[in-house]
Parts: structure tokens; C-alpha cells; sequence
């Protein structure tokens, strides 16, 4: 299979993720749940992946959270700073997993800071304009999940410090891709998966707590035990239940992989595949492509659309030679209602450090060959 | 030996101060503390040497990381 599907989840492992997990389902029993050696074994690794995560984002340990995916960091995020009633800023470009808990607290009033894409003064703009008239909350998708673009997050960090307006970051597509330091944007929470740019299994995620979180869920932490309320302190206050520790084990695998490459020249090695097929797709006069004129602009996602036929269509075919991609909405219908892709969306191309531009080749001519056969709607 | 018992806030709270005092060239031990330490039901705490304990207080007041609760008791071991 070529596998360019990276933004859902990445496939493609370092192979020590999996002997991680494999030692830990056999080794490795709940931290903070025993005094004996599974039980310590299982505490110095999610220890040692807090550590790593927090070298690696500008936190410090307790502010790093175990969850099972960004959707569920992000619900913690919103659930601690919207209200029913608040006045929550976001950009055009946000995900389901931001928007569907906004839409779920009644009475929240929701601005859109719209701007087109690829134009981060634009956006910064709209913030601005937006946080003028008052705002409880910002939340920002750091990387559009279907058109890569990279949203100005620090020139919004810095207008969210000078309104007092906490910021929520959504780094489900730049965590592992662009740098990223909770404690330097001063932001209230940075929300990501553990499964994609992290290179760590499906299961995990992290949330980066600038502040203390209001709980989510309640039930043993293994601490605190007399006491009704869920701890205090972090982590513990927000993380109740067992903890998935083949997914820390190998989450702990995939950001050591991520520190030891280093994010710049995974950045590079994903443009470089990226710029590859922009380069090739523009010379088709039936696909449309939403590629920044400057891919300093973009992550390692690529959409497009093909005259005369459906995103899906594009997809199935695609599939059917052996190559993975997503087509549709993508989760994201926001995205696309802001980028005048509704109601088919678009055939979406991510990469990560494992793609190669050989394979953006082959993509490229399996792409050639489908539209040949000039299969129409 | 008396030993000076550090009641930490969480398991992460105890870990992070076990690494630091390392650091400061002082051992300790991490450990699962039941009610009568913690007061509040499972926690976890740091064993030091009662001896070690004015040298371990600034090393971990330089970091701002604070136990909860200092305990001490004689020779435990």
C-alpha cells in the first residue's frame, strides 16, 4: 500500500512503538495502582514519556496529560474554559472535535475569524477584529487537517496575552511537525494526538496544561483516595481511570523518534515530498489544487479536487491501485464551508517522515492513469 | 538512621522530586504512602536521610517544588 493518509493516522511506526507495547502488555501493570515492580515498571515509563513530552513542548511534566486521542484534550480544554453563554473566537478551519463540544454547551456565541487560506495577516486580522468585542475563549487549529495550511499561532498567542483571552491550541496536525512550546505562547492548553505526527499508537493523546482543567471524568487516580474530589494537583486531577500503558509505552517510543530526527528535519523531509506532488498535480488541468503559493505556509497536507469527479470516487479509485488517502469532509466541514469546498469536499494527500517522494511519484501516476480512464460522474 | 518522609502531591509530584534531589546529589525513594502518611487516603511520598533533609529543602525550594508534607521518623527502614 501507498500509505498518504498520515493526517488521520500515521501508519507507519519506528519499530521500536511496537516492541514498546508488546513489553509493556507483558511487563507493565497501572502506575500508581501497586508497590510492586510491574507497578514501577509501568510508573518510570509514563514518568519518562510526561519528561519527554514536556522537553519536547516546553512543559513541564505535570503539565503533560495522558488522553485517548486530541478529541478528548480538546472536550478537557473546552469543557474547563466555555460555558453555557460564553463568547468563544475560532478560526475558519476547525475540526468537529472543536466544534461539535462548542456547539453541545447551550447558549454559546461562536465567531468565526474567517480569513482564505494561506494568508496568516488576514487571520491575524480577523482575531483581532474578533477579540475587540470581548471574548471567554480562543481555540485555533494550529494546521488545517484538510489543506495544511499553518495558522498564525503565535502572532494569536500574543493577541490572546494582550485581551487576557485564554487560547486553546489544536496541534493535531503540527505536533512532531512544527515547533511548539506551551509555556512560551502562554497558552491556557495545546491539544494533540499521540497516533500522527508523534508516531504513537491509536489510544493516545496529550493535552499541555498551562492551566489547572476542570475534570471530565471522574474515578481513581490512585491518589488522594479519601478524598470525593478528584485531586488538585496535575496530572492526576485530570487523568481518572487506568491508564493505557501499551499506548504511553509506544507513544514514549514515537516522541523519542520525533526528538532524535528533529522537527525540522522532519518538516523539511515532508515539504520536500509535498512540494514533489505540487509540483506534479499542477500539471493537470482537471485537478484543482489548494497548495500554498509559499509551502513555508504548509503542512504535510495536500487537497484537491477533480473536475468532473467526486472526491470519494477519486478516493475508491485510488484505493483500488493500493493507495490510501481521504476524501469527503474530513471531520472538518467548516474547513470546507470556508474554503467553498462544500458539499464534496476533497480528495486530501498527508505525509509524514515515512513518505517518500518515490511514492509521491507512483501516487502521481496511478492519479494519471484513473483520470485516463476519464472516469466521470 | 532517621529518615525524613516527603509527602508528595501525586506519583508524577514524587517522581519529579526523586530526579531533582538525584540531581542535588541527595538519594531518595519513592513510595506508595497509605492514610496514616498522607492523611488522604493513597499517595505516594520520598524517603531521605533526616540529615539530608536542610540540603534537600533548598534543592527542591530552587526548583519551587514543594512537598505537601514533611515527616519524620527514627529509624525506620
Amino acid at each position: 500500500m501507498l500509505y498518504f493518509d498520515a493526517a488521520a493516522t500515521t501508519l507507519e511506526k519506528p519499530e521500536a512503538v511496537g516492541r514498546a507495547m508488546l513489553q509493556a502488555c507483558r511487563e507493565m501493570t497501572s502506575p500508581g495502582r501497586g508497590g510492586h515492580s510491574a507497578a514501577r515498571l509501568a510508573e518510570e515509563t509514563a514518568f519518562t514519556c510526561r519528561t519527554e513530552a514536556g522537553a519536547l513542548f516546553g512543559a513541564a511534566p505535570e503539565q503533560v496529560i495522558f488522553t485517548a486521542n486530541a478529541t478528548h484534550a480538546l472536550n478537557i480544554a473546552i469543557n474547563t474554559l466555555v460555558h453555557p453563554g460564553s463568547r468563544v473566537v475560532v478560526s475558519g478551519y476547525e475540526h468537529n472535535a472543536v466544534m461539535r463540544p462548542l456547539y453541545a454547551i447551550p447558549g454559546v456565541q461562536i465567531t468565526i475569524a474567517s480569513a482564505p487560506l494561506f494568508a496568516p495577516q488576514e487571520t491575524v486580522a480577523a482575531f483581532e477584529q474578533a477579540l475587540t468585542q470581548g471574548a471567554d475563549a480562543v481555540i485555533v487549529n494550529h494546521v488545517s487537517n484538510v489543506f495544511g495550511a499553518i495558522q498564525p499561532v503565535d502572532e494569536i498567542a500574543a493577541l490572546c496575552r494582550r485581551y487576557g483571552v485564554p487560547l486553546v491550541v489544536d496541534a493535531s496536525q503540527s505536533a512532531g511537525f512544527l515547533p511548539i512550546e506551551l509555556n512560551g505562547l502562554g497558552a491556557a492548553f495545546v491539544a494533540m494526538p499521540g497516533h500522527k505526527g508523534l508516531y504513537g499508537p491509536q489510544g493516545t493523546g496529550l493535552l499541555l496544561c498551562g492551566i489547572p482543567g476542570k475534570p471530565l471524568l471522574f474515578g481513581g487516580t490512585g491518589s488522594a483516595s479519601l478524598e470525593r474530589g478528584m485531586p488538585e494537583s496535575l496530572p492526576d486531577r485530570l487523568e481518572a481511570g487506568t491508564h493505557n500503558m501499551p499506548g504511553i509505552a509506544g507513544l514514549l517510543e514515537g516522541i523519542r523518534f520525533v526528538r532524535k530526527t528533529g522537527i525540522r528535519r522532519i518538516a523539511e523531509h515532508e515539504r520536500a515530498v509535498i512540494r514533489r506532488m505540487v509540483k506534479r498535480l499542477a500539471l493537470q488541468e482537471r485537478i484543482r489544487l489548494f497548495a500554498a503559493d509559499d509551502l513555508r505556509r504548509q503542512g504535510g497536507v495536500l487537497s484537491f479536487t477533480v473536475e468532473g469527479m467526486d472526491s470519494e470516487r477519486v478516493a475508491s479509485a485510488l484505493a483500488r491501485h493500493g493507495v490510501a488517502v481521504r476524501a469527503g469532509l474530513h471531520c472538518a466541514p467548516l474547513a470546507h464551508q470556508t474554503a467553498g469546498t462544500l458539499p464534496d469536499g476533497t480528495v486530501r494527500i498527508s505525509v509524514s517522515a515515512f513518505s517518500t517522494v518515490p511514492n509521491a511519484d507512483r501516487l502521481c501516476g496511478i492519479l494519471w492513469q484513473i483520470l485516463h480512464e476519464n472516469v466521470t460522474d | 538512621m532517621d529518615y525524613c518522609i516527603l509527602i508528595a502531591k501525586s506519583l508524577t509530584h514524587a517522581q519529579r522530586m526523586v530526579r531533582l534531589l538525584a540531581q542535588c546529589g541527595i538519594r531518595s525513594t519513592a513510595f506508595r504512602a497509605g492514610s496514616s502518611l498522607t492523611q488522604r487516603g493513597c499517595g505516594y511520598a520520598v524517603r531521605i536521610r533526616a540529615d539530608r533533609w536542610e540540603q534537600a529543602q533548598q534543592c527542591l525550594a530552587r526548583a519551587e517544588l514543594h512537598p505537601l508534607d514533611v515527616v519524620w521518623r527514627k529509624g525506620e527502614s
